[in-house]
C-alpha cells in the first residue's frame, strides 16, 4: 500500500509597520585634504668656500679663475685648488653624475694644433665632491679631449650643502710632470648632476 | 301603616352620611411633568491622542512636520433630547514644552484640523493657525444645527498637520487640545 | 362640598445610563488631548564645493620647502541644523605622505600640519591645529536650536619639525579634516 503524504506549509502574514527610523542625534562631515610633492632636485648657484682658495681669484659667475697658472720660469703648472659650495636638495633617492666637458683643461684656440716635443698641450685636474653621506672622487686625465663623467647613486633624499673641490697639482701635465705649457687659454666645463636613478 | 314606620326608620339612619342631596361634584387633578433639554457627550475614546514622533528622521524633510495619518476619537452615545443642537469644535495648536521664542528657521507649533462628523448634516470644523513661535494657537467652529433630537456616535477626525512656514520643528513634547461642545444652536459664539 | 383630591406627583426620572442627574444641563462638553514628540537630531547639511581640500603641489621646486601660498577654497556645509542645544567639533590630522612611509631622512619631513576651523555654528569658531598639544577651542556650544551654514576653511601650513626641513617625494600626502554637530541636553 502506498501512503501520500500531504506537505502544508502555513504562511504567516505579519501585517508590516515601518519601524521609525532612529533620529540622528549627531551628524559628521569628513573632508579629505589631499597634496603631492613631485621628485625634485634643486641646485642653487655656487659660493666658494674662502678656506679652500689656492692660486684661484674666486668664482666669476660660475667660472672659476686661476690667478698664476704656470710658472713663469718653467712655463710648468702651478697648483690651484677650489671649494665650492651648492646649497642642493633633491627629495627622493636619486644619482649624482659628475661630467667633465673636455676630459682637463685644453687650449680654446684651435687653431694650436702644434704638439711640440716636450710641451704639455692640456692639464689634468681632480674634483672631489662630498653629498650627504656620498663622496666621491673623479679624475680628468687628459689624454683625450673628450666629455667624461662620473655616476654616484644616493639611496636617499638629500639635502644642504653640495661641495665640489677642483685641485690642479703642481706641475700637471698630459705629457710629463713639470712639462711647460703651450701658451694659450685652457677651460673645461664641469657639471654636476642631480637627477632621477 | 307598616310604611309609614318604614319611612321613620330610614330618615333616622341618614344624618351620619354627606348631604348628596346637591347635584355632581367634579374634583380636577393636573398632572405637570417636565423633561428638560439635556446633551451629554460621550466620553472620548481615546482620550489622549498620542501622534508619536512628530518630525521626518530622514529624508528630504529631515527635521521637518512628518506626513502623520489622521487620528479619530469617538464620543459615543452622545445625544440631545430636544431639537436645534449644535457641535462646536475648538481646537488648540500643538506647541513645545519649550516657550522660549525659536531660533530662525524653527517653529514650536504644529497647526492640525479637527473636524466632528455624525451629528448633523454639515460637519463642525476648525483648523488652528498657530504662528511659529505658538502665539494665536486656537481657532473655532460650528457645524449645522441638528433639528431632532438625537443619539449618535460622534467622530471627531485630527488630521492635516502642518508647521507655519513648513519649519524645522523644535525638540521637545508638543501638546495641544481639541473641546468639543454639544448644545443648543441658539448659544451665541 | 367638593373635596380635591390630590395625588403626590412622582418626580420622572431619566433613566439614561451615565447621567449624573444633578449635572445634566442643555450642554455638555469633552476635552480630547493631543501629544506628539519632537527628538533631537542634527542634519549636517548639503556639501557644496568639491569636497575635499586638495592643496596641489606642496612645496617651492627651486627649495624642496613648503610653498608659503598654499591654499584651498572653503567647503560649505548649506542648511545645517540642530533642532535643540548642540555642540559642534571639528578636528584633523596632518597632511602625511602615504607611499614614503618610512622615517624621513635628516633634513626632511613627511608630514605637514595645519589648522582647520568650522565657523557660522557657533559665535566663536571652533578650531584645530593639527600640531598643537590640545585644541580646547576644538569644541564649541550653541545654546539654542539653529539651522544656518557652516564653513570649513584650513589655514596656517607648516612642516612638521621646522620650516627649513624639506618634504620627501610622494604623490599622495593625505590628512583628514572632520566636523560633527552634535545634540545636547
Amino acid at each position: 500500500m502506498r501512503s501520500l503524504t500531504l506537505f502544508t506549509v502555513a504562511t504567516l502574514a505579519f501585517a508590516g509597520q515601518a519601524l521609525a527610523q532612529t533620529p540622528p542625534t549627531s551628524a559628521t562631515t569628513d573632508l579629505p585634504v589631499t597634496g603631492r610633492v613631485p621628485q625634485t632636485c634643486a641646485l642653487q648657484p655656487g659660493k666658494i668656500q674662502p678656506g679652500g682658495l689656492n692660486n684661484i681669484a674666486g668664482l666669476d659667475g660660475d667660472t672659476l679663475r686661476i690667478i698664476q697658472f704656470t710658472d713663469p720660469a718653467t712655463l710648468a703648472v702651478r697648483a690651484a685648488s677650489a671649494s665650492i659650495n651648492f646649497e642642493a636638495v633633491c627629495n627622493f633617492p636619486h644619482a649624482v653624475r659628475i661630467e667633465s666637458q673636455n676630459n682637463g683643461l685644453w687650449p680654446v684656440d684651435e687653431r694650436i694644433t702644434d704638439r711640440p716635443a716636450g710641451f704639455a698641450f692640456a692639464v689634468p685636474y681632480s674634483a672631489d665632491i662630498s653629498w650627504g653621506q656620498l663622496s666621491g672622487h673623479f679624475e680628468t686625465n687628459a689624454k683625450v679631449g673628450a666629455l667624461s663623467q662620473q655616476l654616484y647613486f644616493v639611496d636617499n633624499a638629500v639635502a644642504g650643502n653640495f661641495n665640489l673641490r677642483i685641485a690642479i697639482d703642481e706641475g700637471a701635465s698630459n705629457v710629463e710632470t713639470r712639462a711647460p705649457l703651450v701658451a694659450g687659454t685652457y677651460v673645461d666645463t664641469v657639471r654636476i648632476f642631480l637627477e632621477p636613478r | 301603616m307598616k310604611r309609614l314606620v318604614s319611612l321613620a326608620l330610614l330618615a333616622m339612619a341618614l344624618p351620619a352620611a354627606p348631604a348628596l342631596a346637591q347635584s355632581t361634584a367634579t374634583g380636577n387633578v393636573a398632572i405637570d411633568g417636565r423633561v428638560a433639554p439635556v446633551c451629554i457627550l460621550g466620553d472620548p475614546n481615546p482620550a489622549l491622542v498620542n501622534l508619536g514622533q512628530l518630525s521626518a528622521s530622514s529624508g528630504p524633510r529631515t527635521g521637518k512636520i512628518a506626513t502623520i495619518t489622521p487620528q479619530t476619537v469617538q464620543l459615543p452615545a452622545s445625544f440631545c433630547n430636544f431639537a436645534g443642537s449644535v457641535v462646536r469644535v475648538t481646537a488648540t495648536a500643538l506647541t513645545s514644552s519649550d516657550t522660549s521664542v525659536p531660533q530662525p528657521g524653527f517653529s514650536r507649533a504644529v497647526n492640525y484640523t479637527a473636524t466632528a462628523t455624525n451629528w448633523a448634516a454639515g460637519a463642525s470644523t476648525a483648523t488652528t493657525n498657530a504662528l511659529r513661535d505658538g502665539t494665536s494657537p486656537t481657532a473655532s467652529g460650528l457645524g449645522s444645527t441638528q433639528p431632532l433630537p438625537k443619539i449618535a456616535d460622534i467622530a471627531l477626525t485630527l488630521s492635516n498637520f502642518t508647521a507655519p512656514g513648513d519649519l524645522i520643528l523644535v525638540a521637545g513634547t508638543y501638546n495641544g487640545t481639541v473641546v468639543v461642545t454639544l448644545g443648543p444652536a441658539a448659544v451665541a459664539d | 362640598m367638593m373635596k380635591r383630591l390630590t395625588l403626590p406627583l412622582a418626580a420622572l426620572a431619566l433613566t439614561l445610563p451615565g447621567v449624573a442627574l444633578a449635572q445634566a444641563t442643555d450642554t455638555s462638553t469633552k476635552t480630547v488631548g493631543i501629544v506628539g514628540t519632537v527628538p533631537q537630531m542634527c542634519f549636517a547639511g548639503t556639501l557644496t564645493g568639491s569636497g575635499s581640500f586638495d592643496l596641489g603641489i606642496l612645496i617651492d621646486t627651486t627649495t624642496g620647502q613648503l610653498r608659503n601660498d598654499l591654499s584651498a577654497p572653503a567647503q560649505m556645509l548649506v542648511g545645517s541644523f540642530c533642532s535643540s542645544r548642540s555642540t559642534i567639533t571639528v578636528s584633523a590630522t596632518p597632511l602625511v605622505a602615504q607611499d614614503f612611509t618610512a622615517a624621513a631622512p635628516n633634513g626632511f619631513s613627511r608630514s605637514v600640519d595645519y589648522t582647520a576651523t568650522a565657523s557660522g555654528w557657533t559665535t566663536t569658531p571652533a578650531s584645530f591645529t593639527t600640531s598643537a598639544a590640545s585644541n580646547p577651542a576644538a569644541i564649541q556650544t550653541r545654546p539654542t536650536a539653529f539651522t544656518g551654514d557652516i564653513a570649513v576653511a584650513i589655514s596656517g601650513f607648516a612642516t612638521t619639525g621646522g620650516s627649513s626641513l624639506r618634504l620627501v617625494a610622494d604623490e599622495d600626502y593625505r590628512g583628514l579634516v572632520t566636523v560633527t554637530i552634535a545634540a545636547v541636553n
